[in-house]
This record gives C-alpha cells, sequence and structure tokens, in this order.
C-alpha cells in the first residue's frame, strides 16, 4: 500500500519509492528512503495535502507525491 | 566583490550555508550585528544578506547564503545558495570557508547536505544550533564526538550567548588560516568511489564533486569546456555500468542517509517524549475546523490592521502633503506654472504612492512575525487544495490576500513563493483583488445612484459583490497564465513544517525597513518622473485667453466659482482632456461620456484620482466620496438628448471596470520592479485594461438589452 491510503495518525515503514517518480529524489533527500518509519499526521481540510511526520521533522506533500510512497503499516495507534 | 580568492587584496569571506530554519540568520545577525546589508543576487529576486565583523586586527566578510535541503536545487533560492556552494555565484566571489549551520534538533537530514557539501572538498566549519531545544525534544547530542566523527572544528550557538559567539568568531578566524577539508568519511560503496576514481583518472580536470555530478545525475555539472567526446563517451559507459550495479541517483541517497545514520547513532540518544508544546499546539492550528477558524481570525487581524491600524498614520502623511503642498502653493503664488508642477504634479503624484508606506510596513510586520514563527507554512498546508488547481500553491494566499488591502505590498509579499513562475503568476493575478484604493470609487458610485434607490441593503451587496468579483476572475486568470503561457512546472509541493518558534524581533523589524525603504526610493525616482508627465498633460496647452474668456463672460462675482470654471475649461481642453474626447468613442458602448473617459484616463496614476478629476470637470473644487456636491452634480448630468448619464446600471459599470482595471501606477511600478521587466508591467496593464473593458460592455449592454438602465 501507498503513504495516501492509511490513516491519519497511523504509523508506518517505508518500502520503496516509485523509481519512475519525477520528485524521486528530493523525496529521498528529505527523508523518505526505504526503512525509515513514518507517520501520516493528518489530511488537510479539503483532504490534501498530508502532514507527515519522517525522520523526526515533520513536512506536507500532496497526494500525488504521498501515492509514490509503498509502505507497510506498523501499529494502528494514534 | 568580483576579486577571486587567491587576491589577497580582498578580505576574506565566509559563507553562511545549512538547510533552511537552522538559525543560519541568527547565526549572521550573533556574529555581524548591525554591519550588514540587503541586495539582490544579479538577475534573481533572492535576497543576499551580506556583512562583516573584525577578529584579531582583521576585517572578516560573511554572506548568509539562503537555506537549502541539497545541492541539486530546486528554487532560485536553492539555485543560488548551490552557486555560493560552488562558487559559481555571479557577483560573489569564491568564499575562502564555508560555515555549515546546523539544526541539532533534525541531525540526520542537516548530514544529508553536509555529506554533499563535503564532497565539494572545500574548507567547512560546523555550527550546531537550537542546542537549548534538544531537552524539550527528549534528545541528548554528544557534540565531541559529532565534531570527532566528521573531523572538522566545531561550536555551538544558543541565541544571545555573547561567550559562544567569541568562541564561533576565533574558530572562524583560525580556520581561515588553516583551512580545514572535511575528509570524506562517506563509506561509499567501494563501487562508486572506484567509478569516480576510474573517470577522475583519465580526465584528471574534472573535480571529485564533478565526477559524481556527471555520473549520477545532478544538474549542476560545469566542468568548464564543452564535453570532450572521449569524456562523453566514458560517461555514458560508467552509467550504463552504474545504472546496472543499481547506482542510480536515489540509491546514492539512501547511501548518504546510512552514513548520516551511522553517525547519529554514535552521538545522539532520543527517548520518547511526550508531544512536544510545538507539535500540540500544530493538532489545534493545522485541525480541519479549528484550524481554519484560527487561519480566518489570523488573515482578518492582518487585513483589518492594514486597513485599520495604517489610517492614522496615513491621515498624517496626508496631513504633512497637504500642508506641504499649501505652503509651497502660496509661497509660489506668483509662479503659477513652478506651483502648478510642484503641487499637482510631484507632490501629489509621490504623495499618492508615499501614503501606502504605513500599509506596506505594517504588512511586513505581520508576514515576517508569520514566516519566522512557522505558521506560515502552515496557512500554505491549509489552502493549498484551494489553489493547487490553477498551478499555484498554498503559499500564494498571503499575497493575494494582502493585496485586498493594497497590491503593492501584496506584490513584494509574493517573495515568499520559492517558484519564480508560480511567483510571476501571482504577482500578475494579485492586483485583481479589490484594494482599499477602490473603495472611494464603489463608495461615492454606490452612494449616489444604488442605496437611494434600491436600499443599505442592496448597497451591501453591491460592495461585497466588488470585492468578489476581481477574487472570482483571479483564480482563472492564474489558471490560464501558469497552464498556457507561463506553462508554469508542477512544482512538487513538498514543505518542511518546522517547529513553532518565537520570532526573532531584529529579523522582523529589519524586514519591515528594508521593504519599507525599496518602496520609499522607488516613488522617489520612478514614480516622481510618471506624475509629472501625468501632470503635464493635464497642464498643457493653456492659452490665456481661455481664463479672460471666462472672467469677462462672469455672471456672478463669487471668485471661488469662477477658478473652478477656469480650472474646469483648462483641464477640458489640455492634452488629457482631448484625448479623453477624441477616445470617448470607444468607452462609449460602455454607457461612458467623455467626463467619465477623462477621468478614466487621468486616474491611471492612482484610482482615486477620479474623484478629484471629476471634481475639477463637474467644477466643484475639492471633491472626494462624502462631497453632496459632486453626487448632485453627477446625477444631473445628462446627454445632448437629455436622458440621464448616471444611471444605475452605468454607476455599476463604472465599478465593474475600476474593480478590473489596473488604475495604479505604482503597482505597474513595483510589478515592473519585482519581475524586472517593463514587458510583464505592460502585459498586466493590456490584460486588465482588456478584461475590464470586456466585462464592462457585456454588463452594459446585457443590462440595456434587459431593460436595465
Ligand atoms: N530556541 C532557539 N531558537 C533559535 C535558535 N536559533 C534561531 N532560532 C529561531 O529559529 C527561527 C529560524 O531562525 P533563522 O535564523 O531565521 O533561520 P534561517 O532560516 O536558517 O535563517 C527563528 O525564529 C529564530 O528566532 C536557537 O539556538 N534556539
Amino acid at each position: 500500500m501507498t503513504l495516501d491510503s492509511l490513516v491519519p495518525g497511523q504509523s508506518a515503514r517505508i518500502t520503496y519509492l516509485e523509481p519512475s517518480h519525477p520528485s524521486l529524489i528530493r523525496l529521498s533527500e528529505m527523508g523518505f528512503i526505504s526503512g525509515q518509519h513514518i507517520q501520516l499526521i493528518r489530511k488537510a481540510p479539503l483532504g490534501e495535502p498530508f502532514k507527515v511526520r519522517v525522520m523526526n521533522y515533520e513536512l506536507c506533500i500532496r497526494k500525488s507525491e504521498a501515492a509514490a510512497i509503498h509502505v507497510e503499516p506498523v501499529s494502528l495507534t494514534a | 566583490m568580483t576579486s577571486s580568492s587567491s587576491d589577497n587584496s580582498r578580505p576574506p569571506l565566509v559563507a553562511l550555508v545549512g538547510n533552511p530554519n537552522t538559525g543560519k540568520t541568527s547565526v549572521f545577525n550573533a556574529l555581524c550585528g548591525t554591519r550588514q546589508q540587503v541586495g539582490n543576487y544579479p538577475g534573481v529576486t533572492v535576497e543576499k544578506k551580506t556583512g562583516s565583523f573584525d577578529w584579531d586586527g582583521q576585517t572578516i566578510q560573511v554572506v548568509d547564503l539562503p537555506g537549502l535541503y541539497s545541492l541539486n536545487p530546486l528554487s532560485p533560492d536553492e539555485q543560488v545558495a548551490t552557486d555560493g556552494i560552488l562558487a559559481h555565484a555571479p557577483g560573489m566571489p569564491t568564499p575562502d570557508l564555508l560555515i555549515f549551520v546546523a539544526d541539532s534538533t533534525n541531525l540526520k537530514r542537516n548530514l544529508l547536505l553536509y555529506s554533499q557539501i563535503a564532497d565539494t572538498q572545500k574548507p567547512v566549519i560546523a555550527v550546531i544550533t537550537m542546542m537549548d531545544l534538544l531537552d524539550g525534544e527528549g534528545v541528548q547530542i554528544d557534540i565531541d564526538q559529532l565534531g570527532h566523527c566528521l573531523n572538522i572544528p566545531m561550536a555551538v550557538l544558543t541565541k544571545g550567548d555573547a561567550k559562544q559567539v567569541q568562541q564561533l568568531k576565533n574558530i572562524i578566524g583560525d580556520a581561515l588560516d588553516q583551512p580545514p577539508i572535511p575528509t570524506v568519511c562517506l563509506a561509499f560503496e567501494p563501487a562508486i568511489g572506484s567509478m569516480l576514481d576510474d573517470l577522475q583518472h583519465m580526465f584528471p580536470q574534472i573535480s571529485r564533486f564533478d565526477a559524481r555530478a556527471l555520473l549520477f545525475g545532478s544538474q549542476n555539472v560545469r566542468v568548464g569546456d564543452p564535453m570532450l567526446g572521449a569524456m562523453q563517451q566514458k560517461v555514458q559507459a560508467l552509467r550504463e555500468q552504474a545504472d546496472s550495479s543499481n547506482l542510480t541517483p536515489a540509491a546514492l541517497v539512501t547511501q548518504r542517509y546510512q552514513w548520516a545514520e551511522a553517525i547519529v547513532q554514535r552521538v545522539e540518544k532520543r527517548s520518547e517524549k511526550a508531544l512536544t508544546f510545538s507539535r500540540k499546539l500544530d493538532r489545534i492550528l493545522t485541525h480541519r475546523f479549528f484550524g481554519l477558524i484560527i487561519f480566518a481570525a489570523v488573515m482578518f487581524l492582518m487585513f483589518q490592521s492594514i486597513y485599520t491600524w495604517a489610517v492614522p498614520f496615513m491621515d498624517l502623511i496626508e496631513t504633512g502633503i497637504s500642508t506641504l503642498s499649501d505652503v509651497v502653493g502660496s509661497s509660489l503664488a506668483a509662479r503659477p506654472l513652478l506651483a502648478s508642477i510642484m503641487v499637482d504634479g510631484m507632490i501629489a503624484g509621490v504623495g499618492s504612492v508615499i501614503v501606502f508606506l504605513p500599509q506596506i510596513v505594517i504588512l511586513f510586520l505581520f508576514v515576517a512575525v508569520l514566516e519566522d514563527s512557522g505558521y506560515l507554512s502552515r496557512a500554505a498546508f491549509l489552502m493549498d487544495k484551494l489553489l493547487g488547481w490553477t498551478g499555484l500553491n498554498g503559499r500564494a494566499f498571503i499575497p493575494m490576500l494582502s493585496s485586498f488591502a493594497c497590491a503593492v505590498p501584496g506584490i513584494m509579499a509574493a517573495r515568499v513563493m520559492p517558484d519564480p513562475k508560480a511567483r510571476m503568476a501571482t504577482i500578475l493575478v494579485s492586483p485583481l483583488m479589490s484594494c482599499s484604493a477602490r473603495l472611494p470609487v464603489y463608495i461615492l458610485l454606490i452612494s449616489a445612484f444604488i442605496e437611494p434607490r434600491f436600499g443599505a441593503s442592496w448597497a451591501a451587496v453591491t460592495l461585497f459583490a466588488m470585492h468578489g468579483i476581481g477574487l472570482l476572475i483571479a483564480l482563472p486568470i492564474a489558471w490560464i497564465l501558469n497552464k498556457g503561457i507561463l506553462k508554469t512546472p508542477d512544482m512538487p509541493f513538498i514543505l518542511e513544517l518546522p517547529v513553532y518558534r518565537l520570532p526573532n524581533w531584529t529579523n522582523v523589524v529589519f524586514r519591515a525597513y528594508e521593504a519599507g525603504k525599496k518602496f520609499t526610493v522607488r516613488a522617489g525616482t520612478v514614480i516622481f518622473a510618471f506624475s509629472i508627465i501625468i501632470w503635464a498633460l493635464s497642464y498643457f496647452p493653456r492659452p490665456d485667453h481661455i481664463a479672460d474668456d471666462i472672467r469677462a463672460q462672469a455672471q456672478s462675482q463669487d471668485a471661488l466659482l469662477i477658478d473652478q470654471q477656469i480650472a474646469g475649461a483648462y483641464l477640458e481642453q489640455s492634452y488629457l482632456g482631448t484625448a479623453g474626447k477624441a477616445i470617448q468613442p470607444i468607452f462609449g458602448p460602455l454607457g461612458f461620456d467623455w467626463k467619465i473617459t477623462v477621468g478614466i484616463l487621468g486616474a491611471f496614476p492612482a484610482r482615486e484620482v477620479i474623484l478629484s478629476t471629476l471634481g475639477i470637470i463637474y467644477q466643484i473644487g475639492e471633491a472626494d466620496e462624502e462631497s453632496d456636491d459632486l453626487k448632485q452634480r453627477m446625477a444631473a448630468e445628462s446627454w445632448p438628448d437629455g436622458s440621464q448619464v448616471f444611471t444605475p446600471l452605468v454607476a455599476i459599470v463604472l465599478m465593474i471596470f475600476f474593480a478590473l482595471c489596473s488604475q495604479c501606477m505604482s503597482t505597474l511600478i513595483t510589478v515592473q520592479r519585482e519581475l524586472n521587466s517593463w514587458k510583464w508591467a505592460g502585459f498586466l496593464f493590456t490584460y486588465m485594461t482588456a478584461l475590464a473593458y470586456l466585462l464592462s460592455l457585456v454588463t452594459y449592454q446585457g443590462g440595456k438589452a434587459l431593460g436595465l438602465g
């Protein structure tokens, strides 16, 4: 599954990034690399963008980027 | 400032580099104090902060490069910073030392950039900031161990600690004598190393960094001479080799992070803490309900403050200007031409612009506080979806909203947008927002022609509609600009949400001061020149016989009335008046007579000027939106066939015209300055005027067809 299908509050581990995504390198540089712990904190009022926690800091990305980040959920606690 | 680093005559230059929000500017301020200037890098609107400090009897220059996440730049800010680090920056000598500023609470991601910088093999030292926040985050860091791992001199700097500042200066001074070249402690896979060796062995002129860029696809390859055929072949072959061993650019990033991870494990202890204050606060401020309410409240406060807090200061300036006009006017009474050029040209022209200064300063105080505290990126988060479809992003919200008070500070606030094309689109639609200078026009027309006939509720609805129409049109225009004309690339919206912090008040005040200064200088130069041109067009030619005729025929002895008649007659036969009459047929289909047309032409410098122009044409002397005289005269105006000029329909059409047209010299000149292009300023004027004309035409003709008017 991909990051955009997590429930807000849910944590996961990144498995891989879509290799053909145009922002692949920047996403990796911002800390989205496989094995990293990641949390979808919340979605903006209109459903997008997403507030995400990775490498102990927070950032926001749009659905199109989130959909390129493949994850495996690790817990359901908020 | 263009000498090279080998030039001994120039003081040494150190450059601050680091991720955004790591406290670079605070380090810069700590080092330089007030010995600093803000300028621009040539050709881009990226701010260039330079300063200096004295150490051991010598002057050391400091440049604060914009924040960046990586040496693969995505925005003009990052491009300038990358160029500064790699010594390609225009108008800036090669720094003799880089000062890497790292946020201790976010070490791992900061180290990614460090690893790229270390690859350039430039001399570098590190400053670790935000140490005071570590406790709250439940983090401990062993600074000595970190210095040991990176093997470069290292300082810590927590806000306001004078001893630490002195230590940092000592480290910088020492490092300038003995440049600390970072040992590349990146344990990249030997495969990459041997490929780089291979390339460098064949072409010794390429640096390690350029070799890496050539093979792993960074956009910053500048090897000097055009790539030789042989080199191209070799690079191609090595790239294929890299791909087949899965050494892609993204894989390299992963490797860098593995290196960073290893260091972090050695120097950092992190205990899972309860939510920090900042994260608790953020839960509310980005909440889908309360977040929006608070956002609306913040924006309302900002808007309100530009609207109302500025008023006393604006009144003060206006009083000052009119006093100055009176003094100059009466002391030059013997020389009417000179008096007019000074009073009606220079003082009135520059004055009509300078009165926006309080709004600009207040808006910039707000924007600086919002940005420095970390709220601006939350606002962008909340608003992104609303603007995303037009090709803009959440950051465009502040400039657009500010433009409801005044487009000039709004356009300047578009600097918060990193992408140059999205910024350009924002600048080009912001003037469509209904600014406070349109308000007097609306109020005059509504109170004269809407309220008496349709009542107060419809008056309010009309006023509201006039404010909505610009916003409604701005979004599709932004879409057309982005998708069709500028071809704005679909930029990823990857935005860090930094921890909330108290703003740095020095920064805040300094930024408002800089914005105000720039604006004032502009008012004194270009706007000054334009004012004189417009004045001349409305003054000349001025044959004596017109005044003589009016005096001779005057029936009343009222000197004031006669003066008003003379002023009106002179305006009518001035170049401006003649032009108004000549092009009235163009405005005829909108229901405007030649007097309104002259009013529109004369309002080119500033919309509200239409009131005083109409006042002169209708010969009632000084006019503003409250003048009952002006309202009565307008209501009494009739076409030659006896029908009324100002029907409610014409009033509405005129308001629509003013809502959309670009009658504001300050706006055009600000656009020219910000985009560094007269072409785009001309484009703005053309498209807004065309839009205003078309919509007014449709409204008037449609209204007439429906039997209104
Ligand atoms: N608590 C704390 N805040 C800091 C420190 N250094 C800077 N700040 C704050 O962090 C924010 C960003 O700092 P700034 O110098 O503008 O960072 P820049 O974007 O890297 O130039 C500002 O609100 C500063 O007041 C520090 O050592 N401790």
